[in-house]
Parts: C-alpha cells; sequence; structure tokens
C-alpha cells in the first residue's frame, strides 16, 4: 500500500508513519520473516532516504543502492533492534553511514564541514531573475553536505535536534553550528530574504 | 541567565522552533523571547520560508520503490536460498519459522523413513531382497541395434517424443525399474554407441548406455 503512495506521489513524501507502527511492522519482519511487513516499511522510507541521498548528491543508482544495503542490514538485523532509539533514527543512520561509505570509496564528492568558500557563495550575475526556490536550491548547493543534511533532516524530515545527532553520529552541539552556520551561509547567497533576514546573533 | 546568552540560545534553537520539534521545556522560553526579539521574529520567518521551500523542491527521482524492492528482494532470496539452512536460520531469523530449505529437508527425512520401513517391512515378509539393474532389462532383439535411456522425471511426455525423434530413436520396451526405456536405432549410420554419447549430452535424459547384442 506505501509503495503505490510512493508511486503515484514521486516528488512528495508519503504520510509519516508513527514510531509505533513502523516497529509493529519490523517486529513482524524479526519474528514471522513477513515480506508484507517488509516491503511495506521499505516504501515508507524508499522517499525520505531517496530525497535525502540526493541532498548528498549522490547519482540514482548509488541512491537505490545505498537504499537496498540499508534495508538488508533491516532484514538480516532487524531482531537486533533493540528499541533504544526512534526507528527511523536507526533506519536514516544505517543509510547515512552507507552513503559516506559509497562517497569516500568513489570520491564522488568531499565529505567535510570545512567552511564555505565566499568566493563559491557570489550570485551570478543573472541571479535576479531566479525564482526563489530556484535560489533555494542554489543556496543548498553551495554548503557542505553535512550542514544540507542537518537542514534536510530538520526541515524536510522533520527531525528534533537530538535526532539529527543521532542520525549524523555527532553531539548536539555540532547540528546547533551546523545549522547556525548554514543559515548564515543561505542568508549570504539568497539576497531575496533580505527583507525578511536581519543581523546575525 | 542574562539577556545576551538567552538571544544566543534561542537563536540556535530557531530551526526546532520551526518544524515544531522543540523540546516544551525550550518551547516556553524560546517563544517568549521570540515575541520579544524582532531579530529572532524575522529569522523565525526566514526559516518558515526556507523550510516550506525545502519541502515542495522536487529533487529529481527516477527511482521506482517497487523496481528497487524487487530488485533487494531478489538479493535476499539468493542469499537465503545458498546459505545453509542452520546457518540461514541463525544470521538471519533468529525467531523465524523454519526456513523453505528447512522444510524441504524435514520432508525428505519423512519420505526416507516411510521408505525405511517399507522396504523393513518387504524383509520381514520374507520378501527375496531382489534389485534390479540397467542389465536386468529384457534383452531387445538379436542384432537390433539400440541403447538404453532415462529420461528426466520432470520432462513432459511431449518433451520425450522431441527427443526420441532427434535421435532417431523408437521405444522397443519400457520402462522398466528406475525408468529405463529401451530404444532402437532407426537412422541407417549411426551406432548405439554414438547414440549413446549423443544422448549423454542431452541435458533432457539422465542416463544412456549402448545395448550389447
Amino acid at each position: 500500500v506505501a509503495l503505490k503512495v510512493i508511486e503515484s506521489t514521486p516528488e512528495s513524501l508519503p504520510a509519516r508513519t508513527t514510531d509505533a507502527e513502523e516497529r509493529e511492522l519490523l517486529v513482524r519482519v524479526a519474528e514471522k520473516r513477513d515480506q508484507a511487513a517488509f516491503r511495506q516499511l521499505y516504501g515508507t522510507y524508499f522517499q525520505r532516504l531517496s530525497r535525502l541521498l540526493t541532498r548528498m548528491r549522490m547519482r540514482p543508482q548509488d541512491v537505490e543502492e545505498v537504499i537496498n544495503d540499508t534495508f538488508w542490514v533491516v532484514w538480516t538485523k532487524a531482531g537486533e533492534f533493540r528499541g533504544g532509539s526512534l526507528l527511523s533514527t536507526w533506519i536514516i543512520g544505517i543509510a547515512y553511514r552507507r552513503a559516506l561509505n559509497t562517497l569516500r570509496r568513489e570520491r564522488l564528492r568531499p565529505v567535510s564541514d570545512e567552511p564555505v568558500d565566499e568566493n563559491m557563495a557570489s550570485v551570478p550575475s543573472t541571479a535576479q531573475d531566479i525564482e526563489y526556490s530556484q535560489w533555494i536550491s542554489y543556496g543548498l548547493e553551495k554548503l557542505p553536505v553535512e550542514q544540507r543534511l542537518a537542514l534536510e533532516l530538520t526541515y524536510t524530515l522533520g527531525h528534533s535536534c537530538e535526532e539529527v545527532a543521532a542520525i549524523l553520529n555527532c553531539p548536539v552541539n555540532t547540528v546547533k553550528t551546523r545549522l547556525f552556520r548554514a543559515r548564515e551561509t543561505l542568508k549570504q547567497v539568497l539576497p531575496a530574504l533580505g527583507g525578511m533576514t536581519g543581523e546575525t546573533a | 541567565m542574562n539577556i545576551p546568552d538567552t538571544h544566543a540560545e534561542a537563536w540556535t534553537l530557531l530551526p526546532w522552533l520551526v518544524n515544531g520539534r522543540i523540546s516544551d521545556e525550550d518551547r516556553e522560553w524560546v517563544e517568549s523571547h521570540v515575541a520579544s526579539c524582532e531579530e529572532c521574529s524575522r529569522e523565525v520567518q526566514a526559516q518558515r520560508a526556507i523550510a516550506g521551500q525545502m519541502r515542495e523542491e522536487p529533487l529529481s527521482q527516477t527511482l521506482s520503490a517497487q523496481r528497487s524492492f524487487g530488485k533487494l528482494w531478489t538479493r535476499i532470496e539468493a542469499s537465503e536460498g545458498a546459505m545453509p539452512a542452520a546457518e540461514a536460520t541463525n544470521a538471519s531469523a533468529q525467531h523465524r519459522g523454519p526456513s523453505r530449505t528447512v522444510r524441504w529437508l524435514a520432508a525428505a527425512v519423512v519420505v526416507q523413513a516411510v521408505g525405511l520401513a517399507t522396504l523393513g517391512l518387504a524383509a520381514w515378509n520374507g520378501g527375496t531382497g531382489e534389485y534390479g539393474t540397467v542389465t536386468d532389462v529384457p534383452a531387445v532383439e538379436a542384432g537390433m541395434p539400440a541403447v538404453r535411456l532415462v529420461f528426466d522425471p520432470a520432462m513432459p511426455v511431449g518433451a520425450m517424443y522431441e527427443v526420441l525423434e532427434s535421435h532417431k530413436l523408437k521405444i522397443v520396451a519400457g520402462p522398466h525399474g528406475a525408468g529405463i526405456f529401451t530404444a532402437a536405432l532407426t537412422e541407417a549410420g549411426e551406432t548405439p554407441e554414438s547414440v549413446a554419447e549423443a544422448l549423454s549430452n542431452d541435458s533432457r535424459v539422465q542416463f544412456a548406455q549402448p545395448v550389447a547384442n
């Protein structure tokens, strides 16, 4: 059922299932090797992970590989999930680490949290005509991958600061710092925000 | 906490005020601060705009969830089918029921046990203990070039005719014990040895042997 939702609305995220509902599916996978439950769980996360991995500038074939590697782990380790965190934190965390390995292996993109080059954040002369949404995309492209992911996890996937920290396997303060820097960079890149943003803290 | 620290702390928490995932404890004082701080208030508006745009932003999606899941499931089935039953059970299904492999093995054990019991009963009832071999098959007419062969038991009858036709054979006896047929050669110039060799290389034939006359 979840898969049909995804197929019919390819650009929107499916309605979020609750952690309790997802855990119930995982229990069916662990105890009964229930393919239907596994398929539903896969469908629930496919679009979320696909967006997140695309934000990491992964190619479609790499996105699929990482998602399937992630759910391979879910299938084989379902019985080992002890519930110390949200199931989403566990699954997305696996995908994130797999993606980092893929990126490092293929050297597609540097993975670092280096401050963005100021020159890179300069706006092209034709930018005046670009729509606001395109400005956002442009601005996001200028962010280091870790800052971009922190934004995506927070604003698109709706995770708390603690959940983002668990997924990215870093301290809570690091997440706050990454978002702080990301906001500052976006402010420099997005003149359209000029009327909405003021001096920084 | 003095006022500058409150502002700086609130500033870092604004993204989670925007996405609604700030803790109840923090929400109270951050909202109170934002209500009285023009700079934070503007930042909340700006971040809400960014968050809204990010959620609406269509990222290129060329993947099909169903097709991708199909690939994963094929991989899982191939992996579990290749694993020894005990390993598959332990590694990927700590609490699962018996795998398909285990169920088949269990069924095979039951069949084997029934077979042994039947044999034992036959012996108890004074069975002769006779058994058959390929050479026990009745002899064909003297001088007739022929082969003995056993077809793949899973093969349909139509395919059997195809085998016979392709090798120019005609069944003259059988099937005898273990599904052995005797087939005569109908093509001049062929020998039982060459036909038996050709049949041995045919995946549809389990066994082939020239008949010695």
